[in-house]
Order: C-alpha cells, then sequence, then structure tokens
C-alpha cells in the first residue's frame, strides 16, 4: 500500500468522483501530480490558454475576472473536492477568470493529455463533469434571466415615475396619472412588450403599489417605486 | 398660446400637458427630465433629430386637438 495516496474524505464525498469507488479514485489521482501552493498565489490567470484542470484538495481558490474598468468581481471560490479550469480538458480556449489561493492550498493537477487519458480509462469522470457543467449553465441561465427582468422592471418603474413627476394630482386613494398613458404607450417608451408591461403593471397591483384602470394609472406607493427605480 | 422655439420644454408641458403625447410617441426622455427647465424645444429637437420644422408642427397639432377636446367639454 506504499503508492497509494492518503486521501481525505473530501474526495470520497466530491461530486467528481461520484458513483467511482475508492479504489479507481486512488489511480485516477495517482494519474495526476499534487501540489502545494503558498497562501496567495496565482494558479491560472484571466486571458491564459487553458492547459490544466485542478482539483481541491486541501483548503480553496478564488476565482476573479478583471472587469472592463479594473475593477476585480469574485466569480466563485472552488472549496476541496470540486474541480476548475475542466475547459483543458478540451481545448486551449483563454481561461476566463483568474484562481488564487485562499491561504495554503493542495491541489491535484492534470494536463489535457492525462485527463482524456483517465476519462477514457474510467468514464464515469467524464459523465461526472458533464452533470457538473449543465448544473452550472442551468444556474447561468435563471440568474441572467432575473437579471434581464429586473432591468426592465426597473425601466418600467422609471417611465412611470417621470410621467407622474410630470403631470399628476394627489387624492387619497394616491397619485393620479393625469396623462392618459396605455399600456401600449408605456411598452412602446420603455422598449418592451405590451405583454412585458401588462405582467409587471398586474404585479405591482398586487403588491398594492398602483392602481390601474383602463387608460388611468395611479400610484399608491411612490416610494416603492422609486426604491426599484434607483436601486432595481 | 404660439409656440416659440426658445421656450423650455418644462414651460410648454406645464402649459399644454397634452403633448406629452408627443414626447412619448417620439420615444423622447423629457417627460420628467431634470433638465427641463434648461432644455428649449430647439435643444432637443436638435438633440432627438427631428426638423424644428415637423417637431412644433406635431406639438401645435396635438395643442390644437386638447382646445377642440376642451372646448367639446363646455
Amino acid at each position: 500500500m506504499k503508492n497509494q495516496i492518503n486521501f481525505p474524505e473530501t474526495f470520497t464525498r466530491s461530486d467528481f468522483f461520484s458513483g467511482i469507488d475508492e479504489h479507481e479514485v486512488s489511480a485516477i489521482i495517482r494519474s495526476g501530480h499534487q501540489v502545494v501552493f503558498k497562501s496567495g498565489s496565482t494558479l491560472f490567470r484571466q486571458g491564459m490558454p487553458a492547459r490544466k484542470l485542478y482539483l481541491v484538495e486541501k483548503g480553496r481558490l478564488k476565482l476573479s475576472k478583471l472587469h472592463r474598468d479594473g475593477k476585480e468581481i469574485i466569480v466563485r471560490y472552488i472549496n476541496p473536492g470540486q474541480i476548475t479550469a475542466a475547459v483543458a480538458a478540451f481545448s486551449e480556449k483563454e481561461l476566463p477568470a483568474t484562481a488564487q489561493t485562499v491561504g495554503s492550498t493542495e491541489v491535484i493537477e492534470w494536463t489535457r493529455e492525462s485527463i482524456l487519458r483517465i476519462m477514457g480509462k474510467y468514464p464515469r469522470l467524464a459523465i461526472n463533469m458533464l452533470h457538473a457543467a449543465l448544473e452550472r449553465l442551468d444556474d447561468i441561465q435563471n440568474r441572467y434571466l432575473e437579471l434581464t427582468v429586473e432591468r426592465v422592471e426597473q425601466r418600467v418603474a422609471r417611465a412611470l415615475l417621470r410621467i407622474m413627476k410630470q403631470s399628476s394630482h394627489k387624492t387619497e386613494e394616491g397619485i393620479h396619472i393625469d396623462f392618459r398613458l396605455s399600456r401600449q404607450n408605456l411598452a412602446d417608451y420603455t422598449g418592451t412588450t405590451l405583454f412585458t408591461v401588462s405582467r409587471i403593471l398586474s404585479d405591482w397591483e398586487r403588491k398594492g403599489w398602483i392602481s390601474s384602470g383602463r387608460e388611468r394609472i395611479a400610484v399608491t406607493d411612490p416610494h416603492a417605486l422609486v426604491t426599484l427605480a434607483e436601486t432595481g | 398660446m404660439k409656440l416659440d422655439l426658445n421656450m423650455t420644454v418644462g414651460e410648454l408641458m406645464v402649459q399644454h400637458p397634452s403633448v406629452m403625447d408627443v414626447f412619448i410617441k417620439k420615444k423622447m426622455l423629457c417627460i420628467g427630465c431634470p433638465a427641463q427647465d434648461c432644455h428649449t424645444l430647439e435643444d432637443v429637437a436638435e438633440i432627438y433629430g427631428h426638423t424644428r420644422e415637423s417637431f412644433l408642427e406635431t406639438l401645435s397639432a396635438a395643442i390644437k386637438k386638447e382646445k377642440n377636446h376642451n372646448s367639446r367639454d363646455t
């Protein structure tokens, strides 16, 4: 058992090795290369071609991206049992982020050749990677949709508030917009569809932010709209 | 009241709220704009790429419609 790597529980619980028995996990790890990185080291930089795939054994990696205006955004953290730079298995594509260690970190790294070879031998590894990629994709798609919806809502709130500021009168019920405004008008004005505006206004009405008739809208909670308009 | 290109957008909207319809149809962001009292009709026509003549015409038509609508009510 001299050559057996003493691997921690993090591997047995890792999604990367899901459905693979200990004996095979050991072989897979041996096919890679164990490296220890000091605190604050950089494993790879955004823009560099992807050459190696990394599995965190101990410690943590911080993945960050440099935004256009020089701002650093933290994309995610890679914890023990998780992999990163998986794209290296398939191409030398430019890496989308920079990876730095948070504290001293131990990783197992594979080159494209070695990971492809080992995936060929243990196809379950490739299946696990596919599963992880699909989950991440789903996650991103949901987040993207949320962002798109949030932006439209904000635009509609801003437009409604400006119109309210321009021409309205206050009653006990709320602030009545004097201008005859159809949902189609509002949709055209904010660059969205009638369907979306109707959905948003119905939602606001349900929340008690507005009250609306055929072409009449009254703002009953201007603060809520302003908060949405200003902070999204 | 005669339309004058040197009026500010704010002045126009207060005198003739019906013109808001024009701004909405033309997708001009002047409604509730913080620069309303600084920008003249001539300024915004240029900013939004409209000729002075066509812009004034459209505004006048909207005001006329408003007057007719109001006089019918009395």
